[in-house]
């Protein structure tokens, strides 16, 4: 069963691809790593993926909802750790039932959740927004640099979910820099150049 | 009902968001030179026989004064507080909203009234302010119905020029192009300046009037040329705007 279909798409900012006719089909389950250097075109299939941006061709996604963790995004900077995550419950309609508590006892923020967010450092508001998609019931996740400020043990920390995501077969994708993460079994990884998307590996 | 109440925490989440630390900053800022500029408007720190003597100057210096800066820092104000909050950079937190229950309609038309629910609530406290160092410091100042009458109308005004950098900013995506509407409404002033009747404008004059209506204020008296209905006209029509600029953008 196909949980995302990628078709042809492609993305020009004045003369410049940065999509090429990408084509990409992502089934339930599937983990795909996204690689390539700076500025070849991950960040704008995300963004493509998640109608944040006009593109040409089709993208199809057969799923209710989906847990996101941007590169880069604005957070109130006074809010708490914990006020923020109640917000987005509110928004969400989450039924928190603990589980706040728990991924923050997790992610140990939870001595910090009292502070205002622009009191924290990078790897905290990190950790935060990894808990925001985690606390979302969606089938496909996608992560874009999600180890950007972690420190060794809570990439770890981070691994363990993505297990445990990947033992409910929710459908991953991610754009990483970190080779590390390719530890993971049963993935595929697609590298970008220039726009154009190439698979490199598969796990069978 | 359900849309009106996520409207609501969407308003809210919005509202932290315009609270931010640099906000915040500026705008205590910007509440400081009013408390400064109506003190001194006042000749407080003069004797007080003769802030008696000049009663009749001081009451007209200190109310022109605070017409002129609450129009111009006020304007200013709410041309960054629209552009700052529509900027990329710091609109990309749409990631945890948009989705199939919220719309970027929703999602940008709620952020519209956050930022506007901020600019009524620093108009509310500039007027009290105004009022306050007014009965305190003098033992003539009467609160009168042609101050609230002022700042309702700047409510709207503030509105309209707010939503016009606010278009600008998802065109164009810089923050100086509040500037632009700045200047729009400086020209605005200039030229409307002495020229109360519709029969005396040229008609570069009439077209600012009907597209950014100012308020004009004529021996204590706040109105709008064309109305408050014109301006609620002006304000929807570009609200209309700003959701169909802000649906074909792209957001990232």
């Amino acid at each position: 069963m196909n949980v995302l279909e990628i078709h042809e798409v492609s993305k020009q900012y004045g003369k410049t691809y940065a999509l090429k006719s990408v084509s990409l089909t992502v089934s339930k389950g599937d983990v795909i790593f996204l690689t390539g250097s700076n500025g070849s075109g991950k960040t704008t299939l995300i963004k493509c993926i998640l109608d944040q941006i006009r593109y040409k061709g089709t993208i199809r996604v057969f799923t209710n909802d989906i847990g996101y963790v941007p590169e880069k995004v604005n957070l109130p900077d006074f809010l708490t750790i914990r006020g923020f995550l109640n917000e987005l419950a509110h928004l969400r309609k989450w039924k928190d039932g603990g589980l706040i508590e728990a991924y923050l006892k997790k992610y140990h923020l939870d001595e910090a959740n009292a502070k205002n967010i622009h009191a924290l450092s990078k790897g905290m508001r990190q950790k935060m927004v990894l808990i925001q998609a985690f606390m979302k019931d969606a089938n496909l996740f996608i992560f874009d640099e999600p180890l950007n400020g972690l420190d060794e043990e809570m990439r770890e920390v981070f691994f363990d979910d993505l297990k445990h995501l990947r033992k409910q077969k929710k459908t991953i994708l991610i754009a990483t820099h970190h080779p590390n993460m390719y530890s993971l079994s049963k993935k595929r990884v697609v590298e970008f150049e220039n726009g154009e998307l190439h698979e490199k590996f598969k796990d069978d | 009902m359900v849309n009106f109440m996520k409207s609501l925490k969407m308003i809210k989440l919005h509202i932290h968001y315009v609270f931010s630390k640099r906000n915040i900053i500026l705008m205590g800022g910007v509440l400081l030179i009013f408390v400064v500029l109506f003190i001194f408007s006042l000749h407080a720190l003069d004797p007080l026989p003769v802030r008696d003597a000049n009663r009749v100057g001081i009451r007209m210096e200190y109310h022109q004064n605070m017409v002129l800066s609450v129009k111009m820092l006020t304007t200013l104000l709410v041309c960054y507080l629209f552009g700052i909050a529509f900027l990329r950079c710091n609109d990309n937190y749409h990631v945890f909203c948009l989705s199939n229950s919220v719309s970027r309609s929703l999602y940008s038309l709620t952020k519209i009234l956050a930022v506007s629910l901020v600019f009524v609530l620093f108009l509310a406290i500039v007027s009290g302010m105004y009022m306050m160092i007014g009965l305190v410091v003098t033992n003539w100042f009467i609160v009168d119905r042609d101050i609230l009458v002022f700042f309702s109308l700047m409510i709207l005004q503030g509105i309209v020029f707010g939503l016009l950098t606010c278009i600008l900013t998802i065109i164009l995506q810089s923050l100086f192009v509040g500037l632009i509407s700045f200047g729009i409404f400086i020209v605005n002033e200039i030229l409307i300046e002495g020229v109360y009747e519709r029969e005396d404008m040229n008609p570069l004059v009439f077209l600012l009037r009907i597209l950014f209506p100012n308020v004009i204020v004529k021996n204590f008296e706040a109105t709008m040329l064309f109305g408050t209905i014109h301006a609620i006209v002006v304000i929807a029509t570009l609200v209309m705007v700003v959701l169909i600029a802000y649906n074909r953008k792209d957001l990232g």
